[in-house]
């Protein structure tokens, strides 16, 4: 009996955990191309924090190869911050792109990257839809945009 | 690999020298250094290394979007397989001494002094773990939600070695999803009495091997109990890390539970406890 009940407490309490969203971050993904890019996972999450975190992670479609800068777009300006997720000591074993100074490096076909944003607004952020766009450095295309939709009601975000 | 014989129990290798081997492998697998990791030009366990997600089918999704997250994943993919393929011949060796995730947890709970230690050994492990486990591969699939990397151990812990060092995975825990994670490592693993309550309820990894160790219980090595020696007398029930030792009535072992951290072989003053086949 003790058995049994345990199972469906854990079962409750994982359907609870799986379906809850906190509201404050997500996890987009997004592949990089000379085309300008495609979304796979856009963001929706609710307006009104003063503090947002993506995640993002993609890869990089042949034959796209150089530097991305990484800004946050549309609408009111939001103060932002990008940071990589690089080896702590690199031993330099295989080729990997890095991020440095808002500008994914190195970037080759086949990659894959992790970035993380940071959205500070000033104010509680209004409903609206911003764009992470990802601007190829040499021709100032963009090469991939995720859209961040603010929305009124609840939050939604999603893994791989 | 060194064997015990039943009865006599002199010290293995693998038991000797746990600790040293846990130490290892968050040295090799998590930064600052992740060496393993960094062969395969990556720095965490999510991408090609990741464990978890490979295996779970989600809403919408084809069957080449399903075989495509094996590729992807091929790291994870080959850890998983070698992990429940070397369980079956000889127990959990992965979850006792070689897993970077719990290595942290166990050794770290062993510098929490006895009072501070939280005790889940009332709870049914394996129930909870099922459950768990269950609602982790339906809710995906019906599109209710996701446990896969919001509550996941092989993201979480990595970043916890890398926060000091990086701006970007002290990022992960500056956030609600982030403190939620850390507080279940907290308080399911560093609290917690012999730290591998995290282990044995909230890793679906561990889960599955579980069930590998269940499985090949009867043609396996494995921690056994020689009933001709034993006492009842309990000691290795309150040793043990997963609480898979009964004592109620018989000495049992819970084979869902164990893994061959030779804990309760150490204490036992009366040899009763083997590491080995089944006794013909």
């Amino acid at each position: 009996m003790k058995k049994t009940l345990v199972f469906i407490l854990a079962a409750v309490l994982s359907v609870a955990a799986a379906w809850y969203r906190h509201g404050d971050s997500a996890h987009a993904m997004g592949m990089i191309s000379i085309k300008g890019g495609r979304a796979l996972h856009p963001v929706h999450l609710p307006a009104g924090k003063d503090r947002y975190t993506l995640v993002i992670t993609g890869t990089i479609l042949p034959p796209y190869q150089g530097e991305t800068r990484v800004t946050v777009d549309g609408g009111e300006p939001v103060p932002f911050i990008v940071r990589g997720s690089d080896p702590i000591i690199d031993l330099a074993l295989r080729h990997r792109p890095y991020f440095e100074d808002g500008i994914l490096t190195g970037l080759q076909p086949r990659d894959r990257f992790t970035i993380w944003v940071v959205m500070d607004p000033d104010e509680p952020m209004p409903v609206g839809k911003r764009d992470v766009t990802f601007t190829d450095t040499a021709s100032g295309r963009p090469v991939l945009k995720i859209p961040v939709i603010f929305g009124g009601t609840g939050g939604e975000h999603h893994e791989h | 690999m060194n064997t015990d014989t039943k009865g006599a129990t002199p010290v293995s290798f693998w038991s000797k020298h746990r600790t040293l081997i846990l130490i290892a492998s968050i040295v090799l697998f998590l930064p600052p250094l992740a060496a393993i990791i960094q062969m395969t030009g990556d720095v965490n366990f999510c991408g090609r290394w990741c464990p978890r997600m490979f295996f779970v089918w989600r809403e919408g999704q084809t069957m080449s979007s399903f075989l495509m997250g094996f590729v992807r994943a091929y790291m994870g993919v080959a850890l998983v397989v070698g992990i429940l393929a070397t369980t079956l011949a000889f127990g959990r060796y992965w979850c006792s001494h070689l897993c970077p995730v719990a290595a942290p947890l166990e050794l770290g709970s062993r510098l929490i002094p006895k009072k501070f230690k939280l005790n889940f050994s009332a709870t049914p492990a394996p129930s909870f773990r099922y459950g768990y486990l269950l609602i982790y591969l339906i809710a995906p699939a019906i599109g209710i939600g996701s446990l896969c990397c919001n509550y996941c151990n092989f993201a979480a812990v990595p970043r916890l070695f890398a926060a000091p060092f990086s701006e970007g995975d002290l990022i992960y825990f500056l956030r609600f999803q982030g403190v939620v994670n850390f507080g279940l490592l907290l308080f399911l693993g560093i609290f917690a009495k012999g730290g591998r309550a995290y282990c044995n309820l909230l890793c679906p990894i561990g889960a599955l091997d579980a069930l590998s160790n269940r499985f090949g219980t009867k043609f396996g090595r494995r921690i056994r109990i020689d009933h001709d020696a034993c006492t009842n007398c309990g000691d290795c029930s309150v040793v043990c890390p997963t609480w898979a030792i009964d004592v109620t009535d018989l000495t049992t072992i819970n084979q869902l539970s164990c893994m061959p951290c030779r804990q309760c072989q150490d204490v036992c003053e009366h040899g009763a406890i083997y590491y080995g086949k089944p006794a013909a």
